[in-house]
């Protein structure tokens, strides 16, 4: 059964994504240049992050034009796959700067958790409307 | 499910945006709750935490260290500082009556961590004398520290290799210590030798602030253990007076000074949580009572459908339950999201020692403020539904017309 109207959750996700993104460019952002005007590991690890919140926040906006409960599960999946990754990528799978009371171990870090959390929240939630429709459906 | 249960699920569900308003109203009280809790547990951990590390009854420091507040820097913010005393001053200490050990301490800072931008805190100790930090060390590293051996705090990441480079000089890091709440988190630790290769090392490279250092013969600070039978306030006096240019104080002062700080910022959190509290509880009554008002026909129709008083009250207390239960389900996930991965920053913004309680002791803090909002959101709509207990259907039904 198609669905006909944008879902809270849906823009929940959407909101959330778009928060995230603004966010990392603005008040999560990880440490500054160092003197000589090179970048800190961190930097890396920001980066690849906004990279993600992007992609997140492209799947979240596609979904709010979809109809098809299938597709949006899909995308659903996808931005709590992606979600999850986004969470390992500081401190994790990119590393970061030495001191755990850097801006990127206090600010970036934690911030990105939050996100990601309510990001993944606001899809799981998303997929379990659909199951729960479907069941009534079927 | 009973038929109060079924009704006042599809009530909630009727009118969304006044129950999420509702839900909202709820949140904000375990949200204050168990954040401000959370928080000044914390903060009550850390003031234990930096009273056992400072373990000495007695500090003492050259003047102008204990002036300009750069000692306290360093253990509370973990601001790395460097100054230095010649060592007859720590013979001086040493020979005051009622000095049971005197245990000196050498602060560096380095230039740059390998990474980093930012200075390292490099605390060296005589493992002979010391009582403070290996006492503190062995909790997590039982073999003696050797030359060129260093132990890193807990807020300092070990490399992968294990190789930690300081003035051109690699230090094998042994342990990582266990997280006080204190600015000794973001230290390393070494023994003497080793602060003496990194001064000649530093030295060597042109490091102008060593130049006036002689690092055989100058310490940081003492560390004074008074020995029995002696007060404690006259060692610090004698200290004082007998020698010069050295600033001595009670490690219990320096923990009194902070006590009154963690005092003001337990008392704001708890202002703080009292004023949500007393408005949330308030708008949350003001809500029931017209809820039940403008629903009072809808009542009176079910009083001549069958309805006992009871059903109506039930029906009206199980509405604010659920609100509740919902209402502090959110505010404890969104005060979680706060007060859990923003410790850091947190401790940092306060300036305070600041120790997150174990998991066991949030669990327990998150399970009381549930409990407490639950209570507190359900019982707003009480007197609501007391009051709708005792109405008239019949009157209702008549003014309704």
């Amino acid at each position: 059964m198609r669905r006909n109207k944008i879902q809270p959750m849906e823009i929940a996700q959407a909101a959330l994504s778009a928060l995230f993104v603004i966010a990392l460019l603005t008040l999560l952002r990880a440490c500054g240049p160092k003197e000589d005007g090179t970048w800190m590991h961190c930097h890396s690890a920001w980066k690849a992050v906004v990279i993600l919140a992007a992609v997140m926040l492209v799947l979240s906006a596609a979904k709010l034009g979809l109809r098809q409960p299938a597709a949006s599960a899909a995308i659903d999946i996808a931005v709590i796959v992606l979600a999850a990754v986004t969470t390992l990528i500081p401190g994790n799978i990119v590393s970061m700067c030495m001191m755990h009371t850097m801006r990127c171990w206090s600010v970036l870090r934690p911030g990105v958790i939050v996100f990601c959390v309510l990001i993944l929240l606001a899809a799981a939630l998303d997929i379990a409307s659909l199951c729960r429709a479907k069941k009534g459906n079927g | 499910m009973n038929f109060a249960n079924y009704l006042a699920r599809k009530n909630i569900k009727r009118k969304p945006a006044r129950t999420a308003a509702l839900v909202l109203l709820a949140a904000f009280l375990s949200l204050s709750i168990f954040g401000g809790s959370v928080i000044i547990a914390s903060l009550r951990n850390g003031l234990a935490s930096y009273e056992a590390r400072l373990g000495a009854d007695i500090v003492a420091v050259p003047s102008q260290a204990r002036s300009k507040g750069t000692f306290e820097s360093i253990l509370l913010q973990g601001i790395p500082g460097m100054f230095y005393m010649d060592e007859q001053y720590y013979e001086k200490i040493r020979d005051i009556e009622g000095v049971e050990i005197a245990a000196p301490q050498f602060f560096l800072a380095s230039a740059s961590a390998s990474c980093c931008s930012v200075s390292v805190q490099i605390i060296g100790f005589d493992p002979e004398l010391d009582f403070t930090v290996q006492p503190w060390i062995r909790e997590s590293y039982a073999d003696e520290l050797g030359d060129g051996d260093v132990i890193v705090g807990c807020e300092v990441t070990a490399p992968d290799d294990g190789i930690i480079t300081f003035y051109g000089m690699d230090c094998h890091v042994v342990a990582q210590l266990d997280k006080t709440g204190t600015g000794l988190d973001t230290a390393v630790y070494a023994n003497m030798n080793t602060i003496r290769a990194l001064i000649e090392n530093a030295q060597r490279l042109n490091f102008t602030a060593f130049d006036e250092i002689d690092p055989d013969h100058a310490v940081s600070a003492v560390m004074i253990k008074v020995a029995d039978g002696y007060d404690v306030e006259t060692v610090v006096n004698d200290i004082n007076i007998h020698v010069r240019r050295i600033e001595a104080a009670q490690a219990a002062n320096m923990i009194s000074g902070i006590s009154a700080g963690l005092s003001g910022v337990s008392h704001i959190v708890g202002l703080l949580t009292g004023m949500i509290w007393v408005l949330a509880i308030v708008i949350l009554v003001i809500a029931f009572a017209m809820i039940a008002h403008e629903r009072a026909r809808e009542f009176a129709i079910l009083r001549v459908m069958g309805a006992s008083q009871n059903m109506l009250s039930r029906l009206l207390l199980t509405e604010s339950a659920l609100i509740s239960v919902i209402g502090a389900a959110i505010g404890l996930v969104l005060a979680a999201l706060v007060v859990l991965p923003f410790s850091g920053l947190i401790q940092t913004r306060l300036e305070l020692p600041y120790l997150m309680p174990n998991a066991g002791m949030i669990a327990a803090l998150a399970a009381g403020a549930l409990v407490l909002a639950v209570l507190a959101g359900s019982l707003t709509s009480a007197v609501s539904a007391y009051r709708i207990s005792k109405h008239d259907a019949g009157l209702s039904l008549r003014e309704g017309a």
